[in-house]
Protein backbone atom coordinates (compact mmCIF):
# COMPACT_ATOMS: atom_id res chain seq x y z
CA UNK A 1 0.00 0.00 0.00
CA UNK A 2 2.84 2.38 0.62
CA UNK A 3 4.97 3.03 -2.39
CA UNK A 4 7.49 5.83 -2.35
CA UNK A 5 8.00 5.55 -6.05
CA UNK A 6 5.79 4.06 -8.73
CA UNK A 7 6.44 0.65 -10.23
CA UNK A 8 7.33 1.99 -13.65
CA UNK A 9 9.96 4.38 -12.27
CA UNK A 10 11.52 1.56 -10.30
CA UNK A 11 11.72 -0.69 -13.31
CA UNK A 12 13.39 2.05 -15.30
CA UNK A 13 15.96 2.82 -12.63
CA UNK A 14 16.58 -0.12 -10.29
CA UNK A 15 19.52 1.67 -8.69
CA UNK A 16 16.92 3.41 -6.53
CA UNK A 17 16.77 0.23 -4.48
CA UNK A 18 20.15 1.15 -3.11
CA UNK A 19 18.39 3.73 -0.95
CA UNK A 20 16.83 1.05 1.18
CA UNK A 21 19.75 -1.38 1.10
CA UNK A 22 21.30 -2.48 4.40
CA UNK A 23 18.06 -1.72 6.26
CA UNK A 24 18.65 2.01 5.84
CA UNK A 25 15.16 3.02 6.88
CA UNK A 26 15.47 1.40 10.29
CA UNK A 27 18.90 2.56 11.27
CA UNK A 28 19.81 3.90 14.68
CA UNK A 29 20.00 7.44 13.37
CA UNK A 30 16.40 7.42 12.23
CA UNK A 31 15.29 5.78 15.46
CA UNK A 32 17.00 8.34 17.66
CA UNK A 33 15.61 11.19 15.59
CA UNK A 34 12.07 9.88 16.11
CA UNK A 35 12.70 9.37 19.82
CA UNK A 36 13.88 12.94 20.28
CA UNK A 37 10.94 14.18 18.27
CA UNK A 38 8.66 12.20 20.56
CA UNK A 39 10.21 13.66 23.68
CA UNK A 40 10.02 17.17 22.27
CA UNK A 41 6.36 16.70 21.36
CA UNK A 42 5.54 15.34 24.80
CA UNK A 43 7.10 18.38 26.45
CA UNK A 44 5.20 20.69 24.12
CA UNK A 45 1.86 19.00 24.85
CA UNK A 46 2.17 18.98 28.60
CA UNK A 47 3.89 22.28 29.26
CA UNK A 48 1.86 24.10 26.67
CA UNK A 49 -1.33 23.16 28.47
CA UNK A 50 0.32 23.66 31.86
CA UNK A 51 1.39 27.23 31.19
CA UNK A 52 -1.98 28.14 29.89
CA UNK A 53 -3.67 26.73 32.99
CA UNK A 54 -1.11 28.09 35.37
CA UNK A 55 -2.03 31.58 34.52
CA UNK A 56 -4.70 31.13 37.05
CA UNK A 57 -7.46 33.17 35.58
CA UNK A 58 -8.04 30.60 32.86
CA UNK A 59 -8.38 27.82 35.42
CA UNK A 60 -11.64 29.32 36.43
CA UNK A 61 -12.39 31.88 33.82
CA UNK A 62 -15.78 33.38 33.38
CA UNK A 63 -16.00 33.45 29.65
CA UNK A 64 -19.57 34.19 28.78
CA UNK A 65 -21.21 32.16 26.10
CA UNK A 66 -24.72 33.19 26.94
CA UNK A 67 -25.75 35.34 29.84
CA UNK A 68 -25.94 32.30 32.03
CA UNK A 69 -23.16 29.90 31.21
CA UNK A 70 -19.42 30.01 31.37
CA UNK A 71 -16.43 27.88 31.99
CA UNK A 72 -14.50 26.65 34.91
CA UNK A 73 -11.66 24.45 33.77
CA UNK A 74 -10.76 21.63 36.09
CA UNK A 75 -8.50 18.66 36.40
CA UNK A 76 -10.13 16.59 33.70
CA UNK A 77 -10.30 19.42 31.21
CA UNK A 78 -6.53 19.76 31.52
CA UNK A 79 -6.04 16.08 30.80
CA UNK A 80 -8.53 16.06 27.95
CA UNK A 81 -6.76 19.02 26.35
CA UNK A 82 -3.36 17.33 26.49
CA UNK A 83 -4.80 14.07 25.21
CA UNK A 84 -6.67 15.65 22.32
CA UNK A 85 -3.57 17.52 21.18
CA UNK A 86 -1.61 14.27 21.39
CA UNK A 87 -4.09 12.27 19.32
CA UNK A 88 -4.21 14.89 16.59
CA UNK A 89 -0.45 15.44 16.48
CA UNK A 90 0.36 11.75 16.29
CA UNK A 91 -2.16 11.13 13.53
CA UNK A 92 -1.03 14.15 11.53
CA UNK A 93 2.60 13.08 11.90
CA UNK A 94 1.65 9.77 10.41
CA UNK A 95 -0.15 11.60 7.63
CA UNK A 96 2.97 13.67 6.95
CA UNK A 97 5.06 10.55 6.61
CA UNK A 98 2.68 8.81 4.26
CA UNK A 99 3.77 9.32 0.68
CA UNK A 100 1.30 7.18 -1.17
CA UNK A 101 -2.30 7.97 -0.33
CA UNK A 102 -4.77 5.34 -1.40
CA UNK A 103 -8.40 5.43 -0.32
CA UNK A 104 -7.48 3.13 2.53
CA UNK A 105 -4.98 5.65 3.93
CA UNK A 106 -7.54 8.43 3.74
CA UNK A 107 -10.20 6.30 5.36
CA UNK A 108 -7.99 5.16 8.20
CA UNK A 109 -6.30 8.44 9.03
CA UNK A 110 -9.19 10.86 8.77
CA UNK A 111 -11.50 8.18 10.05
CA UNK A 112 -9.40 7.84 13.20
CA UNK A 113 -9.65 11.51 13.95
CA UNK A 114 -13.34 11.57 13.25
CA UNK A 115 -13.86 8.51 15.40
CA UNK A 116 -11.94 10.09 18.26
CA UNK A 117 -14.09 13.20 18.19
CA UNK A 118 -17.37 11.32 17.86
CA UNK A 119 -16.41 8.84 20.55
CA UNK A 120 -15.37 11.57 22.97
CA UNK A 121 -18.61 13.43 22.37
CA UNK A 122 -20.65 10.32 22.99
CA UNK A 123 -18.59 9.17 25.97
CA UNK A 124 -18.84 12.52 27.70
CA UNK A 125 -22.30 13.40 26.52
CA UNK A 126 -24.21 10.69 28.33
CA UNK A 127 -24.31 9.67 31.96
CA UNK A 128 -23.34 6.04 31.56
CA UNK A 129 -25.03 4.01 34.27
CA UNK A 130 -22.29 1.42 34.61
CA UNK A 131 -19.66 3.97 35.61
CA UNK A 132 -18.88 4.64 39.27
CA UNK A 133 -17.40 8.02 38.59
CA UNK A 134 -18.92 10.50 36.19
CA UNK A 135 -15.73 12.48 35.90
CA UNK A 136 -15.71 12.85 32.13
CA UNK A 137 -19.31 13.96 31.89
CA UNK A 138 -19.50 16.91 29.54
CA UNK A 139 -15.79 17.68 29.90
CA UNK A 140 -14.97 17.30 26.21
CA UNK A 141 -17.93 19.35 25.05
CA UNK A 142 -17.23 22.04 27.61
CA UNK A 143 -13.61 22.17 26.52
CA UNK A 144 -14.59 22.50 22.87
CA UNK A 145 -16.93 25.37 23.63
CA UNK A 146 -14.08 27.48 24.93
CA UNK A 147 -12.23 29.69 22.45
CA UNK A 148 -8.85 29.62 24.20
CA UNK A 149 -8.90 25.81 24.24
CA UNK A 150 -9.31 25.68 20.46
CA UNK A 151 -6.55 28.21 19.95
CA UNK A 152 -4.24 26.27 22.22
CA UNK A 153 -4.95 23.01 20.40
CA UNK A 154 -4.11 24.55 17.04
CA UNK A 155 -0.98 26.17 18.45
CA UNK A 156 0.34 23.02 20.11
CA UNK A 157 -0.28 20.85 17.05
CA UNK A 158 1.56 23.35 14.88
CA UNK A 159 4.50 23.66 17.26
CA UNK A 160 4.83 19.89 17.56
CA UNK A 161 4.87 19.28 13.82
CA UNK A 162 6.96 22.30 12.87
CA UNK A 163 10.44 20.78 13.42
CA UNK A 164 9.58 17.72 11.40
CA UNK A 165 8.16 19.66 8.45
CA UNK A 166 11.16 21.95 8.52
CA UNK A 167 13.56 19.03 8.53
CA UNK A 168 11.75 17.34 5.67
CA UNK A 169 11.72 20.42 3.46
CA UNK A 170 15.32 21.42 4.19
CA UNK A 171 16.72 17.94 3.72
CA UNK A 172 14.82 17.57 0.49
CA UNK A 173 16.42 20.79 -0.79
CA UNK A 174 19.92 20.39 0.52
CA UNK A 175 20.58 16.67 0.52
CA UNK A 176 18.02 14.97 -1.67
CA UNK A 177 18.26 11.22 -1.83
CA UNK A 178 18.05 9.45 -5.14
CA UNK A 179 14.40 8.61 -4.59
CA UNK A 180 13.57 12.21 -3.90
CA UNK A 181 15.40 13.40 -6.99
CA UNK A 182 13.30 11.09 -9.11
CA UNK A 183 9.98 12.24 -7.64
CA UNK B 1 7.18 -31.47 -9.73
CA UNK B 2 6.69 -29.15 -12.63
CA UNK B 3 4.62 -26.08 -12.76
CA UNK B 4 3.53 -24.18 -15.77
CA UNK B 5 4.21 -20.46 -16.02
CA UNK B 6 1.02 -19.84 -17.92
CA UNK B 7 -1.59 -21.82 -15.99
CA UNK B 8 -3.08 -20.12 -12.93
CA UNK B 9 -1.91 -21.80 -9.73
CA UNK B 10 -4.17 -22.35 -6.77
CA UNK B 11 -2.36 -19.80 -4.56
CA UNK B 12 -1.69 -17.12 -7.14
CA UNK B 13 -3.28 -13.83 -5.98
CA UNK B 14 -6.00 -12.23 -8.06
CA UNK B 15 -5.04 -9.63 -10.60
CA UNK B 16 -7.01 -6.80 -9.06
CA UNK B 17 -5.80 -3.32 -8.31
CA UNK B 18 -6.04 -3.99 -4.60
CA UNK B 19 -3.92 -7.13 -4.49
CA UNK B 20 -1.40 -6.00 -7.07
CA UNK B 21 -0.85 -2.68 -5.35
CA UNK B 22 -2.10 -0.65 -8.25
CA UNK B 23 -4.70 1.35 -6.34
CA UNK B 24 -5.14 4.90 -7.54
CA UNK B 25 -3.27 7.15 -5.17
CA UNK B 26 -2.34 10.69 -4.40
CA UNK B 27 1.36 11.29 -3.99
CA UNK B 28 1.96 14.63 -2.36
CA UNK B 29 5.47 15.96 -2.29
CA UNK B 30 6.53 18.32 0.42
CA UNK B 31 8.54 20.55 -1.83
CA UNK B 32 9.66 24.07 -1.12
CA UNK B 33 7.14 25.62 -3.49
CA UNK B 34 4.31 24.30 -1.34
CA UNK B 35 5.95 24.69 2.03
CA UNK B 36 7.21 28.24 1.63
CA UNK B 37 3.87 30.00 1.04
CA UNK B 38 2.40 27.82 3.75
CA UNK B 39 5.02 28.89 6.28
CA UNK B 40 4.58 32.56 5.46
CA UNK B 41 0.80 32.42 5.59
CA UNK B 42 0.81 30.51 8.84
CA UNK B 43 3.39 32.87 10.33
CA UNK B 44 1.39 35.95 9.41
CA UNK B 45 -1.85 34.44 10.65
CA UNK B 46 -0.27 33.45 13.94
CA UNK B 47 1.29 36.86 14.46
CA UNK B 48 -2.03 38.55 13.78
CA UNK B 49 -3.81 36.23 16.17
CA UNK B 50 -1.11 36.67 18.77
CA UNK B 51 -1.36 40.44 18.68
CA UNK B 52 -5.12 40.29 19.03
CA UNK B 53 -4.91 37.90 21.95
CA UNK B 54 -2.15 39.86 23.67
CA UNK B 55 -3.95 43.18 23.49
CA UNK B 56 -7.20 41.59 24.51
CA UNK B 57 -5.52 40.08 27.54
CA UNK B 58 -3.78 43.33 28.42
CA UNK B 59 -7.08 45.13 28.47
CA UNK B 60 -8.38 42.97 31.29
CA UNK B 61 -8.18 44.44 34.73
CA UNK B 62 -7.55 42.46 37.86
CA UNK B 63 -7.52 43.37 41.50
CA UNK B 64 -6.42 40.92 44.13
CA UNK B 65 -5.82 40.83 47.84
CA UNK B 66 -4.13 38.21 49.94
CA UNK B 67 -6.14 37.88 53.11
CA UNK B 68 -4.45 34.84 54.62
CA UNK B 69 -3.55 37.03 57.53
CA UNK B 70 0.15 36.41 57.87
CA UNK B 71 1.40 38.63 60.68
CA UNK B 72 1.69 42.24 59.68
CA UNK B 73 -0.34 42.04 56.51
CA UNK B 74 -3.48 43.79 57.47
CA UNK B 75 -6.74 43.23 59.11
CA UNK B 76 -7.10 39.48 58.87
CA UNK B 77 -4.03 38.61 60.90
CA UNK B 78 -6.18 38.71 64.03
CA UNK B 79 -8.30 35.90 62.62
CA UNK B 80 -5.26 34.07 61.40
CA UNK B 81 -3.48 34.10 64.75
CA UNK B 82 -6.31 32.14 66.26
CA UNK B 83 -5.88 29.53 63.56
CA UNK B 84 -2.80 27.64 64.65
CA UNK B 85 -3.37 24.16 63.19
CA UNK B 86 -7.03 24.42 64.04
CA UNK B 87 -10.02 26.01 62.46
CA UNK B 88 -10.40 29.67 63.35
CA UNK B 89 -13.01 30.77 65.87
CA UNK B 90 -16.58 30.86 64.77
CA UNK B 91 -17.45 33.76 62.55
CA UNK B 92 -14.22 35.67 62.78
CA UNK B 93 -14.47 38.45 60.26
CA UNK B 94 -12.10 40.96 58.81
CA UNK B 95 -12.28 43.59 56.13
CA UNK B 96 -10.40 44.92 53.19
CA UNK B 97 -10.74 48.55 52.25
CA UNK B 98 -9.82 49.59 48.76
CA UNK B 99 -10.72 52.36 46.39
CA UNK B 100 -11.06 52.46 42.65
CA UNK B 101 -9.72 55.58 40.95
CA UNK B 102 -11.80 54.90 37.85
CA UNK B 103 -14.56 52.66 36.56
CA UNK B 104 -13.71 48.97 36.69
CA UNK B 105 -15.50 47.91 33.50
CA UNK B 106 -17.88 45.02 33.83
CA UNK B 107 -19.13 42.44 34.00
CA UNK B 108 -17.00 42.02 37.08
CA UNK B 109 -16.35 38.55 38.45
CA UNK B 110 -15.33 37.79 42.01
CA UNK B 111 -13.02 34.82 42.55
CA UNK B 112 -11.33 33.25 45.51
CA UNK B 113 -7.86 31.88 44.95
CA UNK B 114 -6.08 29.23 46.96
CA UNK B 115 -2.41 28.36 46.73
CA UNK B 116 -0.58 25.18 47.66
CA UNK B 117 -3.86 23.27 47.66
CA UNK B 118 -3.52 20.09 45.64
CA UNK B 119 -7.02 19.28 44.51
CA UNK B 120 -5.42 17.09 41.88
CA UNK B 121 -3.95 14.70 44.45
CA UNK B 122 -5.07 11.26 43.35
CA UNK B 123 -6.34 9.94 46.66
CA UNK B 124 -8.18 13.18 47.23
CA UNK B 125 -9.74 13.36 43.80
CA UNK B 126 -11.25 9.87 43.95
CA UNK B 127 -12.73 10.48 47.39
CA UNK B 128 -16.26 11.24 46.21
CA UNK B 129 -19.41 9.38 45.34
CA UNK B 130 -20.97 10.61 42.11
CA UNK B 131 -23.90 8.22 42.44
CA UNK B 132 -24.83 9.73 45.80
CA UNK B 133 -24.48 13.23 44.37
CA UNK B 134 -26.78 12.37 41.48
CA UNK B 135 -29.62 12.12 43.95
CA UNK B 136 -30.24 8.38 43.78
CA UNK B 137 -32.14 7.55 46.98
CA UNK B 138 -30.56 4.12 47.26
CA UNK B 139 -27.07 5.57 47.12
CA UNK B 140 -27.77 8.41 49.53
CA UNK B 141 -27.42 6.26 52.63
CA UNK B 142 -24.79 3.93 51.22
CA UNK B 143 -21.78 6.07 50.33
CA UNK B 144 -19.05 4.40 48.32
CA UNK B 145 -15.99 2.90 49.97
CA UNK B 146 -13.72 5.36 48.18
CA UNK B 147 -15.03 8.08 50.46
CA UNK B 148 -13.35 6.54 53.49
CA UNK B 149 -12.51 7.93 56.06
CA UNK B 150 -15.31 10.38 55.28
CA UNK B 151 -17.85 7.67 54.66
CA UNK B 152 -19.57 7.33 58.02
CA UNK B 153 -19.45 9.40 61.16
CA UNK B 154 -18.45 7.96 64.49
CA UNK B 155 -22.11 7.59 65.32
CA UNK B 156 -22.51 5.27 62.34
CA UNK B 157 -24.58 7.65 60.24
CA UNK B 158 -23.62 7.81 56.57
CA UNK B 159 -22.14 11.10 55.47
CA UNK B 160 -23.90 13.04 52.76
CA UNK B 161 -22.05 14.33 50.73
CA UNK B 162 -19.26 11.86 51.40
CA UNK B 163 -15.61 12.13 50.61
CA UNK B 164 -12.62 14.36 51.24
CA UNK B 165 -13.44 16.79 48.45
CA UNK B 166 -16.82 17.61 49.94
CA UNK B 167 -15.39 17.73 53.43
CA UNK B 168 -12.89 20.42 52.47
CA UNK B 169 -15.54 22.73 51.04
CA UNK B 170 -14.41 26.34 50.99
CA UNK B 171 -16.58 28.18 53.46
CA UNK B 172 -15.33 31.75 53.59
CA UNK B 173 -17.91 34.29 52.55
CA UNK B 174 -17.56 37.79 51.21
CA UNK B 175 -19.79 40.81 50.95
CA UNK B 176 -19.00 43.93 48.99
CA UNK B 177 -19.95 47.41 50.11
CA UNK B 178 -19.64 50.62 48.15
CA UNK B 179 -19.25 54.11 49.58
CA UNK B 180 -20.53 56.50 46.96
CA UNK B 181 -19.50 59.72 48.61
CA UNK B 182 -16.54 60.14 50.93
CA UNK B 183 -17.85 60.00 54.45
CA UNK B 184 -21.17 58.66 53.23
CA UNK B 185 -22.87 55.39 54.05
CA UNK B 186 -21.79 52.05 52.65
CA UNK B 187 -24.27 50.45 50.24
CA UNK B 188 -24.15 46.73 49.63
CA UNK B 189 -23.28 45.69 46.10
CA UNK B 190 -25.52 42.77 45.06
CA UNK B 191 -23.50 39.65 44.37
CA UNK B 192 -25.10 37.15 42.02
CA UNK B 193 -24.29 33.73 43.45
CA UNK B 194 -26.02 31.84 40.66
CA UNK B 195 -24.72 30.91 37.25
CA UNK B 196 -21.20 30.29 38.54
CA UNK B 197 -20.97 26.56 37.81
CA UNK B 198 -21.29 24.52 34.63
CA UNK B 199 -24.95 24.30 33.64
CA UNK B 200 -24.69 20.55 33.15
CA UNK B 201 -23.11 20.12 36.56
CA UNK B 202 -25.95 21.90 38.32
CA UNK B 203 -28.81 20.47 36.36
CA UNK B 204 -27.75 17.00 35.28
CA UNK B 205 -24.81 15.63 37.17
CA UNK B 206 -25.70 16.85 40.65
CA UNK B 207 -29.29 16.33 41.73
CA UNK B 208 -30.97 16.46 45.09
CA UNK B 209 -32.65 13.28 46.33
CA UNK B 210 -36.43 13.36 45.89
CA UNK B 211 -38.22 15.51 48.47
CA UNK B 212 -40.01 13.78 51.31
CA UNK B 213 -43.28 15.52 52.15
CA UNK B 214 -41.98 18.53 50.23
CA UNK B 215 -39.01 18.94 52.55
CA UNK B 216 -35.38 18.56 51.65
CA UNK B 217 -34.36 18.14 55.28
CA UNK B 218 -36.55 15.04 55.52
CA UNK B 219 -35.03 13.68 52.32
CA UNK B 220 -31.61 13.80 54.04
CA UNK B 221 -32.85 12.19 57.22
CA UNK B 222 -30.60 9.44 58.43
CA UNK B 223 -27.46 11.08 57.07
CA UNK B 224 -24.96 13.40 58.68
CA UNK B 225 -22.91 16.28 57.27
CA UNK B 226 -19.13 15.85 56.82
CA UNK B 227 -17.04 16.47 59.96
CA UNK B 228 -15.74 19.87 58.88
CA UNK B 229 -19.13 21.30 58.01
CA UNK B 230 -21.02 23.48 60.44
CA UNK B 231 -24.33 23.19 58.67
CA UNK B 232 -25.97 20.21 56.99
CA UNK B 233 -26.04 20.10 53.22
CA UNK B 234 -29.70 21.07 52.93
CA UNK B 235 -28.99 24.35 54.74
CA UNK B 236 -26.21 25.57 52.49
CA UNK B 237 -28.31 28.43 51.23
CA UNK B 238 -31.67 30.00 52.01
CA UNK B 239 -32.64 29.77 48.34
CA UNK B 240 -34.46 26.42 47.87
CA UNK B 241 -33.25 26.16 44.29
CA UNK B 242 -29.64 26.52 45.35
CA UNK B 243 -29.37 24.27 48.35
CA UNK B 244 -28.52 20.64 48.89
CA UNK B 245 -26.28 18.94 46.38
CA UNK B 246 -27.10 21.48 43.69
CA UNK B 247 -25.76 24.42 45.69
CA UNK B 248 -23.57 26.26 43.20
CA UNK B 249 -20.69 26.88 45.60
CA UNK B 250 -20.60 23.18 46.37
CA UNK B 251 -20.73 22.25 42.69
CA UNK B 252 -17.95 24.71 41.86
CA UNK B 253 -15.81 23.25 44.64
CA UNK B 254 -16.45 19.66 43.50
CA UNK B 255 -15.03 20.43 40.08
CA UNK B 256 -11.47 19.68 41.15
CA UNK B 257 -8.82 22.06 39.92
CA UNK B 258 -5.86 20.98 37.83
CA UNK B 259 -3.00 22.81 39.55
CA UNK B 260 -2.13 23.67 43.17
CA UNK B 261 -2.75 27.37 42.64
CA UNK B 262 -6.26 27.85 41.40
CA UNK B 263 -9.16 30.25 41.37
CA UNK B 264 -12.78 29.41 41.64
CA UNK B 265 -15.66 31.66 40.82
CA UNK B 266 -17.50 33.02 43.83
CA UNK B 267 -19.97 35.51 42.42
CA UNK B 268 -20.80 37.70 39.47
CA UNK B 269 -21.48 41.40 39.85
CA UNK B 270 -24.00 42.26 37.23
CA UNK B 271 -27.12 43.59 38.80
CA UNK B 272 -28.60 47.03 39.07
CA UNK B 273 -26.24 49.98 39.08
CA UNK B 274 -23.23 47.70 38.84
CA UNK B 275 -24.09 45.87 35.63
CA UNK B 276 -21.65 47.96 33.62
CA UNK B 277 -18.89 47.68 36.16
CA UNK B 278 -17.76 48.96 39.50
CA UNK B 279 -17.84 52.75 39.53
CA UNK B 280 -15.08 54.70 41.16
CA UNK B 281 -15.19 55.18 44.84
CA UNK B 282 -14.26 53.55 48.10
CA UNK B 283 -15.11 49.92 48.67
CA UNK B 284 -15.13 47.52 51.57
CA UNK B 285 -15.05 43.75 51.42
CA UNK B 286 -16.30 42.05 54.55
CA UNK B 287 -14.66 38.64 54.81
CA UNK B 288 -15.88 35.89 57.08
CA UNK B 289 -12.66 34.03 57.77
CA UNK B 290 -13.51 30.35 58.22
CA UNK B 291 -11.15 28.37 56.07
CA UNK B 292 -7.83 27.27 57.65
CA UNK B 293 -5.06 27.45 55.08
CA UNK B 294 -2.08 28.39 57.21
CA UNK B 295 -1.74 24.84 58.49
CA UNK B 296 -0.40 23.72 55.13
CA UNK B 297 1.32 26.94 54.14
CA UNK B 298 -1.33 28.02 51.70
CA UNK B 299 -2.65 31.44 50.92
CA UNK B 300 -6.14 32.73 50.34
CA UNK B 301 -6.78 35.57 47.99
CA UNK B 302 -9.79 37.41 46.76
CA UNK B 303 -9.72 38.55 43.15
CA UNK B 304 -11.85 40.92 41.12
CA UNK B 305 -11.55 40.48 37.39
CA UNK B 306 -13.42 41.30 34.26
CA UNK B 307 -13.41 39.02 31.27
CA UNK B 308 -13.20 39.22 27.51
CA UNK B 309 -14.23 36.96 24.65
CA UNK B 310 -11.26 34.75 25.34
CA UNK B 311 -11.59 34.45 29.06
CA UNK B 312 -9.68 36.13 31.81
CA UNK B 313 -6.21 37.58 31.87
CA UNK B 314 -3.97 35.12 30.07
CA UNK B 315 -1.00 36.61 28.27
CA UNK B 316 0.52 33.18 27.62
CA UNK B 317 -1.61 32.43 24.57
CA UNK B 318 -0.91 35.78 22.96
CA UNK B 319 2.82 35.59 23.55
CA UNK B 320 2.98 31.97 22.40
CA UNK B 321 1.23 32.80 19.15
CA UNK B 322 3.53 35.75 18.54
CA UNK B 323 6.62 33.64 19.15
CA UNK B 324 5.49 30.77 16.95
CA UNK B 325 4.39 33.17 14.22
CA UNK B 326 7.75 34.89 14.22
CA UNK B 327 9.54 31.54 14.17
CA UNK B 328 7.47 30.48 11.18
CA UNK B 329 8.35 33.61 9.27
CA UNK B 330 12.01 33.27 10.21
CA UNK B 331 12.04 29.68 9.03
CA UNK B 332 10.29 30.79 5.88
CA UNK B 333 13.07 33.23 5.13
CA UNK B 334 15.73 30.61 5.86
CA UNK B 335 14.06 28.19 3.47
CA UNK B 336 13.68 30.92 0.88
CA UNK B 337 17.41 31.56 1.09
CA UNK B 338 18.19 27.88 0.75
CA UNK B 339 15.75 27.52 -2.12
CA UNK B 340 17.23 30.44 -4.05
CA UNK B 341 20.76 29.17 -3.54
CA UNK B 342 19.69 25.69 -4.55
CA UNK B 343 18.02 27.07 -7.67
CA UNK B 344 21.26 28.84 -8.65
CA UNK B 345 23.20 25.65 -8.05
CA UNK B 346 20.69 23.69 -10.09
CA UNK B 347 20.97 26.15 -12.98
CA UNK B 348 24.75 25.81 -12.87
CA UNK B 349 24.50 22.02 -12.95
CA UNK B 350 22.15 22.16 -15.89
CA UNK B 351 24.43 24.59 -17.71
CA UNK B 352 27.37 22.26 -17.19
CA UNK B 353 25.51 19.30 -18.60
Amino acid sequence: MEQHVSIDTLRRDPSLYRDIAKNALLRWRVFIYWTFLGVFDALVFFFGAYFMFENTTVTSNGQIMTTNTHMIFGNWTFGTLVFTVMVFTVTLKLALDTHYWTWINHFVIWGSLLFYVVFSLLWGGIIWPFLNYQRMYYVFIQMLSSGPAWLLIILLITVSLLPDVLKKVLCRQLWPSATERVQ
Amino acid sequence: MTWSATARGAHQPDNTAFTQQRLPAWQPLLSASIALPLFFCAGLAFIGLGLGLFYSSNGIKELEYDYTGNPGTGNCSACALADQDRAPPLRCSCSWYFSLPELFPGPVYLYYELTNFYQNNRRYSVSRDDTQLSGLPSALRHPANECAPYQRRASGLPIAPCGAIANSLFNDSFSLWHQRQPGGPYVEVPLDRTGIAWWTDCHVKFRNPPLVNGSLALAFQGTAPPPNWRRPVYELSPDPNNTGFINQDFVVWMRTAALPTFRKLYARIRQGNYSSGLPRGAYLVNITYNYPVRAFGGHKLIVFSNISWMGGKNPFLGIAYLVVGSLCILMGFVMLGVYIRYQDQNDEDEDEE
